[in-house]
């Protein structure tokens, strides 16, 4: 008789239904946590999104179990848990927001009868992406939002949609906030957006050359901060020697300001700045088809150019490196 | 943070998958442990210095652990004149990874972090990485049967509160420069060729000349 009152051990799918039963109750809450039964309700709901996350990610005992997975990924996003978790974070306590982020960066990955269903459900709720992206102006939330926006720009139709969004031109300032995990966070992201999806990236490219690399140029390449100048010269090569992008750097190697631009970064300081000037600069120089303002500025500059490449020396021994060099200054010479 | 100097490197932070944030760190004026064991400590370290080292890796591994991240392939240490230890990764090397990171079809949880550990302790009383003929022990091989870094620092080895002070008098004193050990050995260190003490001036270009006519 005693085994007919044993409690059954909750499913995977049960402990995300009554998590999305917590997070209601916390959603309709006033901000005030007066009450001794809300502070029951909200310590209930961190405990039951460590499960979540123990379900997804194992823990010091035991590895995850697929199956476990697939049926909390498949109840997670039937309904709006996703919403309701991401509206409540700034109300959760800062580990239970820890964990609730490494749940939704998990489930981005889950398959379901081999299939993203995480996918489906963002397509149905973009509007959730500009809450996240709008996380980078509130200091408490922005590394959480920021973790989980660059798992679920992984999926290429979020990743269209947020490149394509006006707030897009954001990141250009978010990048550049002095606080510096968030700068950092926020050009993690950046990097991805413009580097994983490689046929969406080089459409919006070519589509907003003329905003984006203005604002490239002026905002990053010239900011005055260093960090901020380093990173985006090695992204700029990055985007600018993938293949996807030949007819973006085409048109960026025939302009004069950025040109100017690139030599200037030739000329810092730094020999890593210096480094990745150098991979995009040498772009313009085997450009074949330089435009007439752009051969002017090489052979006004012909001596210093080539007395800069000739003591340009890097620490490691790279053989791509100075067959580029070489080539690059063969081009000048030639000029 | 005006007048320290720093090194700024990128990290990896896993939640699911690698990001790279940069991080500011304190400049770690010694070098990294393996650049002072290969110069210092061919033959490896004692075990006394050992224990210490290890005891910090595990206090780091329970603390990311703890946080729900792992490290995949967390490795020795880096040390700096003020006694501190920080804790530091060689991401993707072969040599510090668990089995099942290689074989990364079945998934990986905290005890790979326990199989790079062990790999490090080795290397700390061998000065390298053990012969890679050498098969590794079954039961090593299997995850389920590593302990935690919680465990593990209920061993003995760990008990004795010998400090970071100790490391530092041992291992340490009479220790060249990074940039002296660098000049001796290029190829050992792999610092950021940022680091201001480090920093070979360079004879500058002058201005360009940017007239459309020149």
């Amino acid at each position: 008789m005693k085994g007919l009152f044993k409690s059954k051990p909750r499913t995977p799918a049960d402990v995300v239904r009554q998590t999305r039963d917590l997070l209601l109750f916390v959603d309709r809450s006033p901000e005030t946590r007066e009450s001794k039964r809300e502070e029951k309700q909200m310590s209930e709901l961190f405990k039951n999104i460590r499960e979540l996350k123990s379900i997804l990610y194992g823990n010091s005992e035991s590895e995850p179990v697929s199956e476990a997975c697939a049926q909390l990924t498949q109840e997670f996003f039937k309904e709006d848990t996703l919403r309701l978790l991401i509206k409540c974070l700034p109300k959760l306590n800062l580990e239970a927001r820890k964990d609730a982020t490494q749940v939704v960066a998990n489930l981005q990955r889950q398959q379901v009868q081999f299939k993203l269903i995480a996918s489906d459900y963002l397509e149905k709720n973009m509007d959730l992406m500009d809450i996240l992206i709008v996380g980078y102006e509130n200091q408490d939330m922005a590394l959480h939002y920021g973790a989980m926006l660059r798992e679920c720009i992984r999926h290429q139709i979020v990743a269209k949609y947020v490149l394509n969004s006006p707030r897009m031109k954001k990141f250009f300032d978010y990048i550049q906030l002095p606080n510096f995990d968030i700068a950092a966070d926020a050009a993690a992201t950046f990097k991805e957006l413009l580097t994983r999806h490689k046929s969406t990236v080089a459409e919006f490219l070519s589509k907003n050359y003329e905003w984006f690399f203005a604002e490239y140029n002026t905002k990053l390449l010239e900011s005055s901060n260093y960090i901020t100048r380093r990173q985006a010269v090695k992204l700029l090569g990055d985007m600018l020697l993938d293949r996807s992008n030949s007819a973006v750097m085409t048109r960026y190697v025939s302009s004069r300001d950025n040109l100017r631009i690139l030599m200037n970064l030739l000329r810092e300081s730094s020999k890593s700045i210096q480094i990745e000037a150098f991979h995009v600069f040498k772009l313009f120089a085997a450009n074949q088809h330089k435009p007439a303002d752009i051969v002017g500025i090489f052979v006004a500059n012909k001596s210093k150019m080539l007395r800069l490449l000739e003591d340009f020396k890097i620490d490691k021994e790279d053989e791509q490196f100075e067959a580029d060099k070489a080539q690059v200054m063969r081009e000048i010479e030639a000029l | 943070m005006n007048s320290a100097a720093v090194a700024i490197k990128s990290i990896d932070l896993d939640l699911s998958h690698p990001n790279i944030l940069w991080v500011v760190m304190p400049f770690m004026a010694a070098g990294s442990l393996q650049s002072i064991i290969s110069h210092s400590h061919p033959n490896g370290l004692t075990e006394p210095c050992i224990a210490v080292v290890l005891r910090d890796t595990l206090y780091a591994l329970s603390y990311l652990h703890g946080q729900g991240h792992l490290h995949r392939s967390a490795i020795t240490t880096s040390s700096s004149s003020s006694s501190s230890l920080k804790f530091t990764d060689v991401a993707g090397t072969p040599y510090w990874m668990a089995p099942e990171v290689i074989h990364s079809h079945t998934g990986y949880s905290f005890k790979a972090d326990i199989w790079s550990f062990g790999i490090t302790a080795l290397e700390l009383a061998h000065g390298r990485p053990p012969l890679l003929h050498l098969p590794p022990s079954k039961s090593m091989t299997n995850p389920s049967k590593r302990p935690n870094a919680d465990k593990l620092l209920k061993h003995p080895s760990f008990k004795n509160r010998k400090g970071t002070d100790f490391l530092v008098k041992n291992v340490l004193q009479g220790l060249p420069s990074v940039e002296k050990r660098y000049k001796e050995s290029k190829g050992n260190l792999h610092e950021d060729d940022d680091d201001p003490s480090m920093q070979v001036k360079q004879r500058r270009i002058s201005g360009w000349n940017f007239n459309q006519d020149g």
